[in-house]
């Protein structure tokens, strides 16, 4: 039977999944940016990205810097690089749970049958097609970098801990802490898996009193990757148009990087819809994954728990704390805090076929010879029809509609003109096509919802010059509108959850 | 016993995960969008009322693209009036019934109401005239339990005229080529010409 030598199982198994739903993911590809599905903020991010400004909070200065890089590259549509980014993202953020699981699993250290990697990497696919998992990697998000940061400083803490030098132990832990940094620059809640790190590296030093070698490189690293969110002050300072919280000052800075304008988000539901909806995420993993690995995930947990206790404890921490935040937080893609408890549960799964190997492997060998020929059978087949049915219904290709009617839009707006806005689907759409495509540098969008702020209204004052003391319904209806700025409303009607489905409208206001 | 507590804890793990993966409902999709949805009451109203005072029959009235607008309107008619509604320049483009039918004008819901607010229909020498000289291969549709079906309409010139009509949301579609919506020049031509609406003969109820 053929093998794979151990230190090439957990890349072998990471790169062939990534490269399989890669192709997955570039085949189902949003075109541009979108107004559907899991990629309403993409205008927003893409549109923030043309010009180095700051999206809406917490600024993720993380991918607005990775998406500079991307935007230096002159080579298509910016709306479209950026996607290709975010599904390499995605693709990349399986690694690091294809090399932790390998170097967890029973049989480290050993060679790695072929048959029983295929099985892993069916489960490790299983993740990676799961719909949330998917949807969140074919358009610009921030979810496919926060994973990918969240699990490689993971597996750079199990690195640390292995390490056989001091030198060695302490570079990983550093490791560990910037990618850690780094992802809360990719989302906020990547902090949570600080507790994970400290579970992971300090355990073994806490009796010995020791801890700090390894708690002393982390925080220092962790600190390091934190200043990734000098960006954005230093962009804000450059007065972009599109400039979330304008956060020139430390309270403002504060107000966008903790996300202040999302905390009444948090909580506020009773008892009784909170218990249900965390009913709800938490069969999550068995609706994203399947069935077929709920035996396997369980099988993964006691694994854990004999061999590496902290790793338990530790995955088990991002699973409850990805749980909570999805079950207070109220948004509508709440659904998405729950993708670390997804990327744990696939961890388990993943380890918990390579629990039923060994055991096989250590029995009968017509028992040994049915696992290892009907496990990888039959989740490779799970995740080939997974894929199948899955695509048509999670595919992007089409979803050219938002681009469309922000592009058509600006086409026909008269000179000078005002767009009302109080819809994501219609402002950053229209941001996008506004700011990255550039040709009509004489339209203002205008969002009512963000009139409401200060920074907004002053904004606007600065880049649009038109009146920001009074609403603009309120000069129209008054008579004091300036005529040379027309003022049209655009409104937005959903009617399903395609891209197709959102019906657009431009109408003119006019004085009474 | 120490021994068998991971494997009792996670086949209660297993039962807890499949217990909640067969929930019964999903909870609510929360309608929080990533700007602040806070609304500012000087800024709500952003549609300006049209002019007060009841408006006399034949006249000429800027419609408004929405079916609450359009009722309004018709409230302060005489019973039996004539009314020509005239659709401002619009844009809506977005497939409806096809991979390359847009639509192309708004959706005019027509409902009838005479001056008190009562409920009049249309009589069977009710027609709606569509005028959309650069709409080529247009057509009338109207909105039935959610979907746009097309319904018959005659070509005169550069008008497509129903008839007879009746109350219902009304849209008109255009076949675009196949690259839309890169094909920018066509697509303007037509937004900018945008259908004509003509709503006549409204007759009071019984």
């Amino acid at each position: 039977m053929p093998r794979i030598p151990d230190r090439f199982a957990g890349a072998a198994i990471g790169l062939s999944v990534a490269a399989g739903v890669l192709v997955a993911y570039m085949l189902t590809l949003a075109p541009e940016v979108v107004w559907s599905g899991a990629g309403i903020d993409s205008g927003d991010l893409a549109a923030a990205v043309a010009v180095g400004g700051v999206p809406h909070p917490t600024g993720y200065p993380t991918l607005m810097l990775l998406g500079l890089a991307v935007r230096a590259i002159p080579l298509g549509d910016l709306a479209l690089r950026l996607n290709v980014l975010t599904a390499l993202a995605a693709a990349a953020s399986l690694m690091p749970l294809g090399l932790l699981a390998a170097r967890l699993r029973p049989g480290a250290g050993t060679v790695l049958p072929v048959s029983e990697a295929m099985a892993v990497a069916a489960v490790l696919a299983l993740y990676g097609l799961a719909p949330l998992v998917w949807s969140n990697a074919i358009v610009t998000e921030v979810y496919a970098f926060a994973s990918l940061f969240l699990w490689t400083s993971l597996y750079a803490a199990a690195r640390a801990l292995a390490a056989v030098t001091a030198e060695g132990k302490a570079r990983w832990a550093a490791a560990a802490g910037v990618l850690l940094g780094l992802g809360t620059g990719a989302h906020i809640t990547v902090a949570l898996g600080a507790p994970a790190l400290a579970v992971i590296l300090l355990s073994d030093g806490w009796r010995q009193r020791t801890a700090w070698r390894l708690a002393a490189p982390a925080a220092a690293g962790a600190a390091v990757g934190c200043t990734v969110y000098i960006y954005v002050l230093i962009a804000a300072l450059l007065d972009p148009p599109i400039n979330w919280g304008a956060p020139t000052t430390l309270e403002r800075f504060w107000s966008v990087v903790s996300g202040e304008v999302y905390r009444s988000r948090l909580g506020g539901s009773d008892v009784g819809a909170t218990a249900a909806k965390a009913a709800w995420l938490l069969g999550e993993p068995v609706r994203q994954l399947t069935w077929v690995l709920l035996p396997l995930l369980a099988v993964g947990g006691v694994s854990l728990t004999r061999r590496h206790p902290r790793i338990l404890l530790a995955t088990g921490w991002i699973a409850i704390s990805a749980l909570g935040v999805g079950t207070l937080y109220t948004s509508r893609d709440d659904q998405v805090f729950t993708l670390p408890m997804l990327a744990v549960a696939t961890l388990w799964s993943m380890l918990g076929v390579h629990e039923v190997a060994r055991l096989a492997a250590a029995g009968r060998s017509a028992i040994r010879r049915l696992v290892t020929a009907t496990l990888p059978t039959l989740l490779i087949a799970t995740a080939v029809i997974r894929g199948t049915e899955l695509a048509p219904e999670i595919s992007m290709r089409d979803a050219t509609h938002a681009g469309a009617f922000a592009h058509a839009v600006l086409v026909q707006a008269e000179s000078g003109s005002v767009l009302l806005t109080e819809d994501d689907r219609a402002t950053f759409p229209l941001w996008y096509a506004r700011y990255a495509s550039g040709g009509r540098t004489d339209v203002t969008i205008l969002d009512l919802r963000l009139w409401q702020f200060a920074w907004y209204r002053q904004l606007l004052g600065r880049h649009a010059g038109i009146p920001t003391e009074v609403s603009p319904a309120a000069l129209l209806a008054s008579g004091e509108w300036p005529a040379d700025r027309p003022l049209w409303a655009v409104d937005i009607e959903v009617r399903g959850t395609r891209s197709a489905d959102v019906l657009a409208t431009l109408r003119p206001l006019s004085p009474p | 016993m120490t021994r068998r507590l991971p494997a009792v804890a996670s086949a209660a793990l297993m039962v807890l995960l499949a217990v909640a993966a067969l929930w019964p409902s999903a909870p609510p999709p929360a309608r929080a969008q990533t700007a602040p949805d806070v609304r500012i009451r000087e800024t709500a109203a952003t549609s300006p009322e049209p002019p007060a005072g009841a408006r006399p029959a034949q006249t000429l009235v800027t419609l408004r693209l929405s079916s609450a607008a359009l009722d309004e309107d018709s409230r302060a008619l005489p019973a039996g009036a004539d009314l020509t509604l005239l659709a401002q320049p619009t844009y809506v483009a977005l497939p409806g019934a096809g991979p390359n039918l847009l639509r192309v004008s708004p959706a005019f819901t027509v409902t009838a109401r005479d001056a008190s607010g009562r409920d009049i229909e249309l009589s069977p020498a009710a027609r709606l005239t569509f005028i959309q000289p650069d709409a080529a291969g247009a057509s009338v549709f109207r909105l039935e339990r959610n979907a746009w079906r097309a319904v018959p309409a005659v070509k005169l010139g550069h008008a497509l005229v129903v008839q007879p009509a009746r109350t219902g949301t009304y849209a008109l579609f255009a076949e675009l080529p196949p690259d839309w919506p890169l094909h920018d020049d066509l697509l303007t031509a037509v937004a900018m010409n945008a259908a004509r609406l003509v709503v006549d003969d409204l007759v009071p109820n019984p």
